[in-house]
């Protein structure tokens, strides 16, 4: 469990993120949605221990962030894959720093993200949707109790995000991590969030938290609930403006 | 292989200007008369070949352990690398050729001036380069190291170097004529023995075409150390072949 309390950050004078309250759940994935500049970057970067706060503190599990811990990985918005090493040694980097052997759990990994056939492939040999599953695979060889996903898919086409948005749900739901993950896009959110958290622009500030009920799996195509994905797309895009 | 045709092409070229424009072969020799030269006299001109490709491969050597060594240390914090940069900038721009008759004067006559020769006019653009290479690491990868907790040295040989090595093999492709210019501006300003030693000699006695042949050779010496260098880079680094 993730509580945020009283948390605010400046960077000089300049506030970026003011006050932020908010508990994330064992398993939840959580959105942090909002427009560039509002500080959703910051507070990831924070609850990854990268920053201290200014104000307030965050807690994983009870226990104080001061700084990275193992059990916390991070997937950037870039793949940030070492171009020298091979898919699977790429996502065999943090055993590797960590002193762990993991070979099974990489080839498990790249199973699961269909990525096994290209094990000994070099980064630049794959598209930028399966650098991006190299970088996934890479995070979760962590274990991580928390996920932190910085707008993974913001670089990639609209169609590999789509997919690649549908296999992070199923991908959570076979794990049951908890997932925060900071979009600006309204799509993503709702496809993907047990609850939005809706930041106000700079500095950031809580606006509203909106839990998306819409039964699992949930898809980007034709389904039954269209109406309820309509309604909370347009409160979202409300709350945005 | 289109290598090799465009040096035929030229060699052509060169053959071609002197007799179209009727060249006194006491000013420019034809290469038929370079060729001649070599032909008479085979063994001199290999073996002063050879002295000369072994002070430029020892200062070369030097240089690049010396080079690489001294820009790990320098990069190792991030307060003494801005502090030295300029500083490095600076004694680069020093003509090192301007120091020849001082290391003459320091170290006298045989092969330890012309080598130390070599290392200084080299080693600078390996240590640049190196630096360069190495405070290059992209900013997501130094974010990666830091949420993984790397170590410095963890870090360093993971990421930074590895990142830096199509860098490094810039600054030594840089060096390596500059090693072979190096060797000569030490034989020309005290001649012994090697092909600036040579190239002196036969401008006192008014031999072109053995300056000339003592010009190729070096030329030549040039090209395969370069392509030494080149032949080592594709396999330490074989992922900056692809584009």
């Amino acid at each position: 469990m993730i509580t945020i309390s009283g948390v605010g950050r400046s960077f000089k004078e300049l506030e970026a993120l003011a006050d932020i309250t908010l508990t994330v759940e064992h398993g939840e994935f959580l959105t942090l949605i909002g427009r560039s500049g509002c500080g959703k970057s910051t507070l990831l970067s924070m609850i990854a221990g990268l920053l201290a706060p200014t104000r307030g503190t965050i807690t994983i599990d009870g226990t104080p962030v001061t700084e990275p811990r193992r059990d916390v990985a991070m997937v950037f918005q870039q793949p940030a894959l070492l171009p020298w090493r091979s898919v699977e040694a790429n996502v065999l980097l943090p055993a590797e720093i960590f002193g762990w052997n993991a070979e099974k759990d990489a080839a498990q990994l790249l199973e699961m993200t269909g990525l096994a056939e290209f094990r000994t492939r070099r980064p630049h040999e794959l598209s930028g949707g399966m650098q991006q599953r190299v970088a996934l695979c890479r995070a979760l060889i962590q274990k991580p109790k928390v996920l932190l996903m910085d707008e993974p898919f913001s670089a990639l086409d609209a169609l590999t995000r789509e997919e690649l948005a549908v296999e992070l749900q199923r991908i959570h739901l076979e794990l049951g991590t908890t997932i925060v993950f900071v979009t600006h896009s309204i799509q993503e959110a709702v496809l993907l969030a047990d609850r939005v958290a809706v930041l106000s622009e700079r500095p950031g500030r809580l606006r509203e938290i909106v839990p998306i009920d819409i039964p699992r799996p949930r898809s980007f195509g034709y389904n039954a609930h269209l109406e309820q994905v309509a309604t909370t797309s347009a409160r979202l895009h409300e709350l945005l403006h | 292989m289109k290598g090799v045709l465009g040096a035929a092409i030229a060699i052509g070229l060169w053959w071609a200007a002197t007799i179209v424009f009727d060249i006194d072969p006491f000013y420019v020799p034809s290469p038929g008369d370079v060729v001649k030269t070599f032909g008479n006299t085979p063994g001199f001109l290999l073996g002063e070949t050879w002295v000369t490709a072994g002070r430029v491969l020892i200062g070369f050597g030097i240089a690049v352990a010396g080079g690489l060594a001294v820009a790990v240390a320098l990069a190792a914090s991030r307060t003494v690398e801005q502090m030295t940069m300029p500083v490095l900038a600076a004694v680069n721009a020093v003509p090192k050729v301007a120091l020849a008759p001082l290391l003459l004067v320091w170290m006298g006559f045989g092969n330890t001036p012309k080598i130390v020769m070599v290392v200084l006019v080299s080693f600078f653009p390996i240590v640049v380069a190196t630096m360069a290479g190495l405070s290059s690491t992209p900013a997501e990868l130094q974010r990666l190291a830091r949420v993984l907790k790397s170590s410095w040295w963890q870090t360093f040989v993971k990421v930074r170097l590895p990142w830096a090595l199509p860098q490094i093999f810039v600054g030594l492709k840089v060096a390596t004529p500059l090693a072979i210019i190096g060797a000569v501006i030490g034989e020309v300003v005290s001649p012994d023995r090697g092909l600036g030693s040579v190239i002196t000699g036969s401008g006192a006695s008014a031999d072109t075409p053995m300056a000339f042949a003592a010009l190729v050779l070096l030329a030549l010496a040039g090209v395969i150390l370069f392509y030494l260098v080149a032949a080592v880079e594709r396999l330490v680094i074989p992922w900056s072949a692809a584009p």
